[in-house]
């Protein structure tokens, strides 16, 4: 009877999935989260319906699906077994839907609706993550602690940083880090999209950085030898202000370079490098996936407290 | 290695932690520090020190040398936690996708015995690596390899010991080195292949750029990437009276002339 349900489970998310992007959600691998938070996305999709209306639903639902292919390749227990009566139901529920209505539903709200400032951005697209339907940031953050920047609302740096903060599971149950794979592809999408925040604002403010500084043809022609005239007429400049771009690298080297004509020589080259088995990271490891993990953060790095500084949730 | 937040944090602390030893004279008085952190593919951070002493602590003399570096297997009873840490850590393995090319390794391992520390023409020393039966087994992917004096990374004793991790230690001694190393530590993030049409360097930075978890949480905690000390400023130099001006549109011709 189990396969069979199986075979049921694992036909129906493929058919959604050449209709949608994939969103890895095979990368979460422990059958528990996964049961888990997918209970949690039942329990809770009423109250999503309720605030991002009918598409939200639907691109859940997916979610739901891909869950479950996950689920299929993976060793069931009694634990699971006892589950099963909910995914059924659940089954039950998809198929009341038109498959074609729901797919196109779901690709609307991926391309098109959602920006990446949307505040739901992040919700749908990691709904593993958030399975409450917790709130991205998006622009209006009031910013209480204003010590830390100019800005009078949490900037995306801040409420990402805020996010990764560690904290007990009394005052925010966050299951963001037994992601997985799913929580390094979260982090790294939120740098992207930090990254391409500032990048717009460059993209835009071309005067304002005094583009036309950088122009000096010297100046490209000590970069680049082979250099093509034509490519001096000069659009877009990415300034030194930012870091890693190659005006910001060379900027340092000389720098780096003055340093070396100060001190006379450089005596020692050292590299070190981070070690994944270190017992701070083994040990603050959740077990394996646990769901609701409690961690006694013992580093000391953190100091501002962003904590009451974000209005989310 | 599915905890990205975890790792910058911890490597974070750490490096602050040997930073501030190497400021308050581990190796002597310090003139001047220069690093950047760095991601490899697989995003474990790294990073790159270059350490300037003062004059009086300068690095001249082959003891001095000897005391700073070594480049072989520690006393396994005398050192047992060195030699510990040495096998775990400071072993160069070559393998084909790291280091081998044309048959040969890049970096240049296995060296050859070598009794005392010796200044070589190119530049780098070359450290002490004894022939004295010392050996280190190890177990990679079920082949047992035994290796001596001449596969040892050049380490810091009591750091390997102290912070448990890969920790290479290079003394710079002429010109030649010091361009290397400099070309090395700002070559700049790494990327896929590149190709740009016209000029947006804004599309050329974002294209083939990638982002590996580690370096995103590092970033997004907004902890440094490089270091610069003593801190460096750069005067504006022109020629006499060919000064940039820099003006709004709507202020007055005559004031903007008098600037």
């Amino acid at each position: 009877m189990h396969s069979c349900t199986f075979m049921t489970l694992r036909r129906l998310p493929i058919v959604i999935l050449e209709e949608t992007h994939s969103f890895n959600v095979q990368s979460c691998k422990s059958c528990m989260a996964c049961l888990q938070i997918f209970i949690h996305m039942f329990k809770y999709t009423s109250k999503l319906t309720k605030s991002c209306g009918r598409n939200l639903l639907s691109n859940t639902l997916m979610f739901m699906c891909n869950c479950i292919s996950a689920l299929g390749q993976m060793v069931y227990d009694t634990i699971f077994l006892r589950q099963m009566k909910l995914l059924q139901s659940f089954l039950e529920m998809v198929q009341k839907q038109s498959m074609r209505k729901l797919c196109s539903a779901c690709k609307v709200v991926v391309s098109k609706e959602l920006a990446i400032l949307h505040q739901s951005y992040s919700t749908l697209h990691y709904v593993l993550l958030f399975p409450q339907g917790e709130e991205g940031w998006h622009l209006d953050i009031p910013l209480q602690n204003i010590r830390v920047t100019r800005s009078k609302y949490v900037t995306q740096t801040l409420y990402y940083a805020f996010r990764l903060h560690i904290r007990p599971p009394e005052i925010d149950p966050s299951n963001i880090f037994c992601g997985g794979r799913l929580f390094q592809q979260y982090v790294c999408s939120a740098w992207a999209s930090v990254e391409q925040s500032k990048l717009t604002w460059v993209f835009n403010n071309q005067k304002k950085i005094r583009s036309e500084l950088y122009g000096g043809l010297q100046d490209h022609l000590a970069q680049d030898p082979n250099l093509d005239l034509r490519d001096t007429g000069r659009s877009v400049v990415l300034p030194s202000s930012h870091s890693e771009s190659p005006h910001y690298m060379q900027q340092l080297l000389q720098d780096s370079l003055a340093i070396c004509h100060d001190c006379k020589k450089p005596d020692l080259f050292l590299t070190m490098t981070a070690n994944p088995t270190w017992p701070e990271i083994a040990d603050l490891l959740p077990g394996k996936y646990v769901l609701f993990l409690y961690l006694n953060f013992p580093l000391t790095c953190i100091t501002t407290n962003r904590s009451d500084s974000s209005g989310s949730t | 290695m599915d905890r990205p937040d975890l790792v910058a944090h911890v490597f974070y602390q750490k490096q602050q932690a040997l930073l501030q030893m190497i400021r308050k004279g581990y190796y002597g008085a310090v003139a001047g520090l220069v690093y950047t952190i760095e991601y490899q593919k697989r995003g474990l951070p790294h990073m790159h020190l270059l350490i300037f002493l003062e004059d009086e602590d300068k690095i001249w003399a082959i003891e001095q040398i000897d005391a700073f570096i070594s480049a072989q297997i520690p006393d396994p009873i005398i050192h047992p936690q060195l030699y510990e840490a040495v096998s775990k850590y400071m072993v160069h393995n070559c393998s084909p996708q790291r280091c081998v090319e044309n048959g040969k390794c890049k970096k240049y391992f296995p060296k050859s015995f070598c009794e005392q520390t010796v200044m070589k023409d190119d530049g780098y020393p070359e450290y002490a690596r004894p022939n004295n039966g010392r050996t280190i087994r190890k177990v990679i992917n079920n082949d047992a390899e035994v290796y001596t004096n001449e596969r040892v990374v050049p380490h810091p004793r009591e750091l390997i010991v102290q912070f448990d991790c890969h920790i290479n230690l290079e003394v710079c001694a002429s010109i030649k080195s010091i361009k290397y190393v400099h070309k090395y530590i700002y070559k700049g993030p790494d990327r896929a292949t590149l190709q740009t049409q016209g000029h947006d360097e804004v599309k050329a930075y974002l294209d083939s750029r990638y982002i590996s978890s580690v370096e995103a949480a590092w970033r997004l905690f907004e902890f440094g990437m490089h270091l610069e000390w003593p801190s460096v400023y750069r005067l504006p130099v022109h020629l006499e009276d060919q000064q940039s001006v820099t003006y709004q549109d709507d202020e007055d011709a005559q004031q903007v002339l008098k600037k």
